[in-house]
């Protein structure tokens, strides 16, 4: 428990929160000891509100007290309102985001602005600081000189990473300089004492003290975590053990792999189609598969509409069933009648199309592939996202791409719910939670901020493969 | 809360257009002839800032009864109150109002304040809508309840509702800024409430028969009446806050003199105006004795926190005034004409030249006195007076004409001056004055009106001239201050004979200091009567010339 009179009351106060030791309900906690006036609230994602959001309404708290947005939503909104729309650069520009930024950053600057935050707000907290990019860290700062300023966060999860911005280093002096006065953090790992595992938080906990002090972990000093030793090929062996562990795990409800790979996605979808594809590609938001399918199927035409969309079936869906079912240029006349019943339909559906060509009638076509047989999608999220872009581009008249922009948007203001059998990684995953969490290739999680994120997204059962028992990041 | 600092306004009533920027000016007097469009301006300030929710708006609003074109009234504020310029209210529509230059920004600087522009934009349909406008966003509507806070009140004619507690009245916003503290109660429901438990204990059984008629019919149609009773409805008793009202002993306050009305309404006002806000006043003098009006004026003038714009018609309250203070409004006129400080001496000594369409500015009292008989001669002519005209005679008190003549054409209205002409130091500036428009009435140069006139009237009306001055003293003393002059002894028939010396020695004895034979408005009217009687005789010379401008200035 924290001085919560003392947190609130410091120009600006820094609160250490480690995944998973109650950052929400402390936030909530100090939003009832705040008093008068409306506290602004920012965090970085749109999935993060809804979660906080929840806990807020839960605990009863007035929406008079509060205002909850995104760093950049709150940047934007300023960005905009200030000025005139000549100046404001387009959403799709590569430099959109730093503009912001950078406009919201003058703004603040100005006094009158100033007097509008001033009259609004009366003090501030900030979730998930570590993933400020110095930037934002930059505008909080602006922030701050004007109200009462409490960042939450923990430095060992600060991973995030946008195109070449770099994050704020929570542990730098002179960056943090006026936070680090006296140090406020919450000590219990409340999450796994909820009736889940209370060993493997004390573990964690543990963990999170040798990251911190830059020591190897070895795993068997703690019990909790389940560890096989396993070498890294084994896994596309479907006879070895590591494989049969793996497939084992896919029995769990709420599971999520871990790839220690995240700059590609390739590696996760080979090893997906290895096992069958019975895991739930977490998709990056920003994926370019999304944008260049859409694409792909903007180029369609009723005379081309059986090649393009047999080129999409090979992207999504599994390779041999493909061939089984289409030849180059359409769908293979099948003699069985159980596999003629389900050919046929498909078969007339190509034929209308390619007298006229409607965008519903191939989202329709990709559904019908996509429960033939033998067939499993690889790529769940994109298959989900063409079937919506082709239907709204239909409706709103839009290009497939535009749509596609706008469903991935929503998307990512939105957030989403990632449930079953996920796989993943870091990156996607943070601040999310599963029972079990299987982590491939441990000893490839070289960023002990990563190791850390990987390690702390299981609540129940922690599953650990690696050629060495003793994990050594690269300090 | 807010001041005005720009207003704008479109096809509203008499005003076609109109563009004023009052800056930081917490008092502002409205002046201009009656039709001018003062009223205008002050119920545009009172329909922008509105706190009704809906106003009723008629075809005869628009400027000519135009429909087709929208009625617009814009005005833009400063010293907003701070529960609008929350970022959840209107905080991002604010605009940068540069204090240096009195320049309102759509982009934001850092050394502005923020300022906001609120619209009241009507349409044929009659329906008024209020936005805050910038020129960043589409336009955002501002709430009735909003506007309310900008606490603007006009005092006009119709304020009795001032004494009563409705929502959008003064009262009733003193009692919002006052509820904070103490807990509301509906004693008036409550005692009303009472008063049917009473009624319904009475006796209504005059009203029996009838009933069981009824009753009885209802019956055979099945209804069940029996328990029915007759009693008072509620809803006819019930009085809200808005039937309450201020009440002297057990007189309403509504039915006191028109003179106290206004200033009680002034006085709930000014209790509004402690946290700043807009007091409009139309016609301040109304109802009240000179003195009062006066007092009214100065009190308002160093009392008031937030911003008083008035109107007035009274000579009184415009000498209690500072000549900054003053606003001309000229009919169909797009602005405003904000009087210097230079015209103050104007201001208190001729108060009555800035409620006038034309100002002819004169040297002293003679020039008055020719003014005033050149219109005693109109008149006796059936031609239009001066005061029809809309002319007024101010005295430019010698020295400072120069500079009351350029102020009053600075302030737009058509001005001449009538003036001598030895002064070398005032004839040097008069073609400056005159290429700002202002007609000048003068003298050849080097000569005073008294040396003009012995000049140039014919030989019988400097007789007449002298006999008047004679009247007045005797001719002994005369003919002794015009013998000075002469240089020599004036024989027994001095006046007979008509000679250029004595016209110059007359011109001079007129003139002696301490001892001027016209200088008095009445000397001055006799001296006017003498000229316009021998004008048509009078052969082409300066004075004719002057004489004639001068009829010609009254005409045009």
């Amino acid at each position: 428990m924290i001085d919560y009179a003392d947190f609130l009351k410091r120009p600006k106060s820094l609160l250490i929160a480690p995944a998973g030791y109650g950052k929400s309900h402390t936030i909530i906690t100090a939003l009832q000891h705040c008093g008068e006036g409306r506290q602004l609230i920012l965090t970085h994602t749109h999935a993060g509100i809804a979660s906080l959001l929840e806990k807020i309404r839960e605990a009863k708290i007035s929406s008079k007290c509060y205002h909850i947005e995104t760093i950049s939503g709150f940047a934007q909104k300023y960005a905009f309102a200030f000025s005139l729309p000549s100046a404001i650069p387009n959403q799709q520009d590569e430099n959109f985001y730093r503009w912001v930024l950078r406009r919201a950053q003058k703004l603040f600057k100005m006094k009158p602005v100033q007097s509008i935050l001033r009259h609004t707000y009366t003090g501030l907290f900030v979730d998930e600081y570590q993933d400020c990019s110095t930037e934002q860290h930059a505008l909080i700062g602006l922030l701050a000189d004007l109200f009462p300023t409490r960042i939450l966060g923990d430095h060992l999860q600060g991973i995030f990473n946008f195109k070449g911005q770099t994050l704020v280093d929570m542990e730098c002096a002179e960056t943090m300089n006026g936070y680090l006065d006296v140090s406020f953090s919450l000590e219990i790992p409340q999450r796994w004492q909820r009736g889940n595992n209370a060993a493997l938080g004390d573990d964690l906990k543990l963990i999170r003290a040798l990251l911190l002090q830059k020591s190897p972990i070895a795993l068997a000093n703690f019990p909790s975590i389940i560890f096989h030793q396993a070498e890294e090929r084994d896994l596309y062996d479907t006879r070895s053990a590591y494989y049969k562990q793996i497939n084992q795990l896919l029995n769990e409800d709420s599971l999520l792999i871990l790839h220690p790979e995240t700059t590609s996605v390739n590696p996760r979808i080979a090893l997906n189609k290895l096992f069958k594809n019975r895991l739930v590609m977490i998709e990056s938001i920003d994926d370019k598969d999304f944008y260049g399918l859409a694409k792909t199927l903007d180029t369609l035409t009723s005379e081309n509409v059986s090649k393009v969309v047999i080129e999409i079936a090979h992207k999504l869906f599994n390779k041999t069933a493909i061939d089984n079912w289409f030849n180059d240029k359409s769908i293979k006349n099948k003699t069985k009648p159980e596999e003629k019943a389900k050919a046929e339909p498909i078969k007339s559906l190509l034929a209308e199309l390619s007298l006229q060509l409607s965008l519903p009638g191939v989202a329709k076509l990709l559904r019908m592939i996509s429960d033939l047989p033998g067939v499993s999608c690889t790529r769940k999220e994109v298959l989900q996202c063409l079937i919506k872009s082709l239907l709204n581009a239909a409706g709103d008249d839009l290009s497939v791409y535009d749509a596609m922009v706008l469903v991935r948007n929503s998307i990512r203001r939105m957030g989403r719910k990632v449930k079953g059998k996920s796989f993943g990684t870091t990156l996607l995953t943070k601040g999310l939670e599963f029972d079990t969490v299987a982590i491939l290739n441990a000893g490839k999680f070289t960023d002990p901020k990563h190791l850390y994120v990987a390690l702390t997204r299981a609540s129940r059962k922690l599953v650990i493969f690696n050629v060495s028992n003793v994990l050594t990041p690269a300090y | 809360m807010a001041k005005i600092h720009t207003l704008s306004i479109t096809n509203f009533r008499g005003i076609k257009s109109f563009h004023y920027v009052f800056g930081f000016s917490n008092f502002v007097c409205l002046i201009g002839r009656g039709d001018s469009g003062k009223t205008t301006i002050l119920d545009a300030i009172s329909l922008v800032l509105s706190p009704s929710w809906n106003l009723s708006f008629y075809d005869t609003d628009f400027h000519e009864t135009n429909v087709n074109e929208p009625l617009i009234i814009e005005a833009s504020l400063y010293d907003i109150p701070s529960s609008l310029l929350k970022e959840t209210k209107y905080g991002l529509y604010i605009r940068g109002l540069d204090k240096s230059t009195g320049a309102i920004h759509d982009e934001i600087d850092d050394h502005h304040i923020p300022a906001l522009t609120i619209r009241l934009f009507v349409e044929k349909d009659l329906e008024p809508k209020w936005y805050i406008i910038d020129g960043r966003h589409d336009n955002m509507e501002i709430r009735s309840a909003d506007r309310a806070a900008l606490n603007v009140y006009l005092v006009s004619e119709y304020l009795d509702r001032h004494f009563s507690w409705n929502k959008g009245n003064p009262l009733y916003a003193l009692l919002k800024q006052d509820e904070m503290e103490r807990e509301k109660k509906d004693i008036f429901i409550d005692a009303f409430r009472e008063a049917k438990a009473r009624i319904d204990e009475s006796d209504f059984t005059h009203l029996e028969m009838v009933e069981k008629r009824i009753k009885t019919s209802a019956q055979k149609l099945g209804i069940d009446i029996e328990n029915a009773t007759t009693t008072i409805d509620l809803k006819d008793i019930i009085i809200r806050d808005g039937r309450i009202c201020l009440h002297e002993d057990k007189i309403p306050f509504r039915l006191k003199g028109k003179g106290s009305k206004r200033l009680i309404s002034i006085a709930i006002q000014m209790e509004l105006a402690n946290n700043g806000g807009i007091l409009l006043v139309d016609e301040i003098e109304q109802g009240l004795e000179p003195d009062r009006a006066q007092h009214l004026a100065n009190f308002l003038k160093h009392n008031n926190t937030g911003q008083v714009f008035l109107t007035t018609h009274s000579s009184a309250v415009l000498v209690e005034l500072a000549a900054v203070d003053l606003y001309k409004m000229v009919r169909g006129g797009t602005g405003l004409f904000k009087l210097t400080a230079d015209l103050q001496g104007l201001v208190r000594k001729n108060p009555e030249a800035f409620f006038a369409r034309r100002v002819m500015v004169c040297e002293g009292l003679t020039e008055m006195g020719i003014c005033r008989a050149l219109n005693n001669e109109r008149m006796a002519k059936k031609e239009l007076s001066a005061a029809l005209k809309g002319i007024r005679v101010a005295n430019g008190s010698g020295t400072t004409l120069i500079s009351y003549a350029s102020g009053l054409r600075q302030a737009g209205y058509p001005t001449a001056l009538f003036c001598d002409a030895d002064v070398a130091d005032i004839n040097n500036q008069k073609a400056a004055l005159r290429a700002t428009g202002v007609e000048i009435i003068d003298p050849e140069d080097g000569h005073c009106i008294e040396a003009q006139l012995f000049k140039d009237l014919p030989w019988a009306g400097v007789r007449e001239l002298v006999a008047y001055q004679v009247s007045s003293s005797d001719e002994q003393s005369v003919k002794q201050s015009v013998a000075a002059q002469f240089g020599k002894t004036l024989s027994e028939k001095w006046l007979e004979t008509d000679s250029e010396d004595l016209r110059t020695a007359l011109a001079k004895a007129s003139c002696v200091k301490n001892k001027e034979w016209f200088k008095r408005m009445d000397h001055g009217e006799e001296v006017g009567r003498v000229c316009f009687k021998y004008l048509s005789s009078m052969p082409d010379c300066r004075l004719k010339a002057m004489l004639t401008a001068l009829n010609n200035w009254f005409d045009a």
